[in-house]
């Protein structure tokens, strides 16, 4: 990765967009704003790239400036999920009525979540960061990213408790035992 | 539950439609904004790429007085071309400030003064002691979205130039302070497609439907120097200095960086990334190397003629005092999002020496002469600005 390589860059940006892409939708929620993250990101990968050195530092970088971008720009614009809902992935037909509850109960409780409870959420249990490197993507230390799963996931666990009496029990129960 | 929940997350995500990126924008918008940032900041935001920089043996200089200005001192430190910059309505140089009628969102300082944009998009000039308006470039050109034409104001001596909607069509017009005259030509496009890509002595580079045009603003004659189709934005005028014009060219293998008296002919800058710069002299070129360390090209060899000493600040070098001195701006962290302070140094490529002049500036309030508006920040859309506390 010496010097600033447009085809190199390109290389890796296609092969690390889709994924993310998707990442970028969790912390936000709406497809295009999460694509307008990760072009902006992207484009500030490819600034820094003289000095990234690995595809894994390029990568680490870029998941950096969309969860600092994403946090930042909610912090200025107030957080409450207003856009949780707008352009819901469309899932294709005959989807399990529990699943899709599911999915629903998902998409309302992040939408309730503070940006940063929803980053490390997102990092630690989609991107299956660690703790360490949660906290690099954050910009924080690591007892922050403790703090602020624990505080996440206690939240999904309050978002939860009306619906326990429904189809995702069998969650509910996981929830409680990860977090006690 | 982490198998639940990393199970739920990702079937979340695996109905979302695939996204199309421009990756060709990125590349584009990446070294449009480098070349930008190569100048000084961008987006109120510090440079976080140049690592090449000199800041050693560091002197502290008594700039932070900013006593009242005297007229003549003034007169002096605008003429010597030293540093300045803007915060609100007060403008400083020099150990000096004084104050202008409106808050300055975007300026550039000439031989005589500064000659500023306000939050309407008014033109102003001011050499500490009288100010009038001498143009409009609106309000679109002072609260730019991302990827707006970048240079509103270019500056060369004591003449400023601009893109003009004083008379509702666009116009180029070239303000020269040192007489308080100014002279315009009609654009033949709009506003949001005519540009002043460069301004050197009584010849400026302006960019409409007809292509890219040599204007000469002494006897209005008009010159094409690129087609319409021949078309690079930015990157096909990077500077104009002594008859010298800085470019990038499009080559089979990749693009090159160029410079000579025209489009035709000229040295090509061996080795380097990047160029943004040609000192006052016409001596040499400002650019990077493809580890994004600066140096100084020769404008008639293309040779790499210095390296700028390496220091564990990032540092900016945004302004040319003369062919050997420089002023910069160095930021302590990487990651250009956090910045929140920056100090401004001046420098000398003969001895890798700094001396530090305004220290620990706040980056939200500081405007550093570079001729455009900080970009909207980042995305134009998104939630309704509803205050919330985060948790």
């Amino acid at each position: 990765m010496d010097g600033r390589d447009p085809r190199a860059f390109t290389d890796f940006a296609k092969a690390r967009s889709t994924a993310l892409h998707r990442m970028a939708y969790l912390m936000v929620g709406d497809a295009s704003l999460a694509q307008d993250l990760v072009q902006e990101a992207l484009t500030k990968t490819y600034m820094a790239w003289p000095r990234l050195h690995s595809h894994d530092h390029a990568e680490a970088y870029t998941r950096k400036a969309i969860t600092t971008t994403a946090i930042s720009w909610f912090r200025r614009k107030g957080w409450k999920g207003e856009r949780a809902t707008a352009n819901p992935p469309e899932r294709p037909g005959h989807e399990h009525a529990e699943a899709v509850e599911q999915q629903l109960w998902l998409r309302s409780a992040l939408a309730e979540l503070p940006p940063r409870q929803r980053a490390a959420i997102t990092l630690r249990y989609f991107a299956d960061l660690s703790e360490a490197d949660t906290a690099a993507a954050m910009n924080c230390a690591v007892g922050t990213v403790e703090s602020q799963v624990s505080a996440g996931l206690r939240k999904l666990r309050q978002h939860l408790a009306p619906h326990r009496q429904h189809s995702i029990a069998e969650l509910s129960d996981n929830l409680m035992v990860v977090n006690s | 539950m982490n198998t639940n929940l990393n199970e739920l997350l990702s079937a979340e995500t695996d109905a979302l439609p695939e996204a199309k990126f421009d990756y060709n924008r990125m590349v584009r918008d990446g070294n449009r904004r480098l070349a930008r940032k190569r100048v000084g900041v961008v987006s109120g935001l510090a440079a976080a790429t140049v690592a090449g920089a000199s800041v050693l043996s560091v002197v502290p200089m008594p700039w932070q007085a900013n006593p009242p200005a005297s007229a003549s001192a003034l007169a002096k430190a605008f003429a010597d071309n030293l540093p300045t910059y803007a915060s609100g309505k007060t403008v400083y140089i020099d150990g000096q400030s004084f104050e202008v009628d409106h808050k300055i969102v975007s300026f550039v300082q000439t031989k005589v003064g500064v000659v500023y944009a306000d939050g309407e998009g008014r033109v102003w000039a001011s050499d500490g002691e009288s100010e009038e308006q001498v143009g409009l470039i609106g309000k679109k050109a002072v609260t730019p979205e991302i990827g707006d034409p970048a240079l509103i104001l270019v500056a060369d001596d004591s003449r400023v130039g601009w893109v003009d909607l004083s008379n509702d069509t666009a116009e180029f017009r070239v303000f020269d302070q040192a007489t308080n005259e100014s002279i315009s030509t009609p654009a033949s496009a709009a506003p949001n497609a005519s540009f002043l890509r460069g301004l050197d002595g009584e010849s400026a580079y302006v960019r409409d439907s007809r292509g890219l045009i040599l204007w000469n603003t002494v006897d209005g004659s008009t010159t094409e120097l690129r087609t319409r189709s021949e078309n690079l934005g930015e990157r096909e005028l990077l500077d104009a200095e002594s008859g010298l014009i800085l470019r990038e060219e499009p080559r089979k293998a990749g693009t090159v960086l160029r410079i000579g008296e025209s489009y035709d002919s000229g040295a090509t800058l061996k080795g380097a990334a990047n160029a943004w710069d040609i000192t006052p002299g016409g001596k040499y070129v400002l650019g990077e190397g493809g580890g994004d360390s600066a140096g100084l090209w020769d404008v008639t060899t293309g040779e790499k003629v210095a390296d700028l000493a390496r220091a564990d600040s990032l540092f900016t070098p945004y302004h040319w005092i003369d062919d050997d001195t420089y002023a910069g701006l160095s930021t302590d962290l990487v990651d250009e999002e956090l910045v929140t302070e920056i100090s401004l140094y001046t420098c000398k490529v003969s001895t890798s020496k700094c001396e530090v002049g305004y220290q620990t500036l706040p980056i939200k309030e500081t405007v550093l002469p570079l001729g455009y508006a900080p970009e909207k920040p980042f995305p134009s859309g998104g939630p309704s600005p509803t205050p919330a506390p985060e948790n």
